[in-house]
């Protein structure tokens, strides 16, 4: 009974510091939205490397991920100071839609010159020569690569965005449990992908 | 034994430093260029802006087209004076509407003049068709036309 109660309060606070963190990203974005410059270099100081992060895990691509992330902030920019953006404590999913977009344009346009060029699209996790390990970043690089693009999704929007599954199901339009299980299965598959001893961190074939 | 948990938890872990080393691979100045991307769009905008107004030019240049249109093709015809046909007949050789409109007078009154010559001329002619029918009607029988086989 006493740990029921001691949940429900710890469920309570938990609440009560998301609601504290989303009116103050609500008030920062309503200064960005008059015009203070502070508030905007807070807000770049905060969404700015995790959407370069998101960027490169899916583009593969430093120069790539930072026009990503340069053209993701111009577009909040013009949205929010025109007026056009009004705020229902959805800044961040509408800000890594509007990324998502933006990464899924600059994959077709990759996907038509690769095609006009006629070069091979890339290696995959599975064609290296030495044993993958999760410790290893390239190698889990390449794992993440050779994953489908539905798992690949989920992978960079929670890892890489740093995103909470309620602000993903809010920017995929699904509901949160779907997108448990799908992270869920994710993950096996790339540990399966990397045939690894999670405890112990060895790697088998 | 190491269950599920264990492994999503070292997997997670995992993908959490890969997420660290992307996040800190830009350099000190990203969130300045960043910033400095913002900060050219005001500019852009005003730019679009200015070119779009610089097209108030066109309605003006249409009305003058049209009106240098008009006046190629309709100043000639005013040219020709409807009273007098012989001071257009003095217009320029080269001027060809000038040329045309006289051209079409002198037809006119052609037409106009022959008319009545025209009409007792088909007068005639359907009075001597009626008479050779009436004739042909009254005199040609079964038995001639048989005779004449």
């Amino acid at each position: 009974m006493d740990e029921h109660i001691a949940g429900r309060e710890l469920d309570d606070q938990q609440g009560a510091a998301a609601q504290g963190q989303a009116d103050e990203l609500a008030g920062l974005v309503a200064e960005a939205a008059r015009g203070d410059g502070q508030a905007w270099s807070e807000l770049i100081e905060r969404y700015g490397r995790r959407v370069y992060a998101l960027a490169k895990s899916r583009l593969r691509d430093s120069d790539q991920a930072e026009e990503v992330a340069q053209a993701v902030f111009a577009s909040v920019f013009q949205h929010v100071s025109t007026g056009r953006y009004t705020e229902h404590g959805q800044f961040e999913p509408w800000l890594f839609r509007i990324a998502m977009n933006r990464i899924r344009d600059q994959i077709r346009r990759d996907a038509r010159r690769l095609r006009i060029d006629g070069r091979p699209v890339q290696t995959l996790a599975h064609e290296s020569a030495s044993p993958p390990t999760v410790g290893d970043p390239g190698q889990l690089r390449l794992a993440i690569e050779s994953m489908s693009e539905a798992d690949q999704e989920i992978i960079s929007l929670r890892h890489q965005a740093g995103l909470e599954f309620k602000a993903i199901a809010e920017l995929l339009n699904e509901p949160v449990g779907t997108l448990l299980a799908r992270h869920h299965r994710a993950l096996h598959k790339l540990r399966n992908l990397l045939s690894v001893d999670a405890k112990t961190g060895v790697s088998h074939d | 034994m190491i269950n599920n948990t264990e492994h999503d938890l070292a997997m997670e872990s995992a993908l959490e430093n890969l997420a660290r080393s992307d996040r800190a691979e830009p350099d000190a100045a990203f969130e300045d260029r960043i910033w400095n991307t913002m900060q050219q769009l005001p500019e852009q905008r005003i730019a679009g802006r200015r070119r779009k107004k610089s097209t108030a030019w066109i309605p003006f240049v249409t009305l003058a087209c049209v009106g240098l249109m008009g006046f190629i093709v309709w100043m000639p015809m005013l040219s020709v004076d409807m009273d007098n046909l012989d001071k257009v007949a003095s217009a320029p050789e080269d001027d060809f509407s000038a040329d045309f409109l006289l051209s079409s007078f002198d037809a006119m009154d052609m037409l106009i003049s022959d008319a009545d010559e025209i009409d007792q001329s088909l007068d005639f002619l359907e009075l001597q068709i009626d008479a050779n029918e009436f004739e042909l009607a009254t005199n040609s029988t079964w038995q001639d036309l048989g005779g004449s086989l």
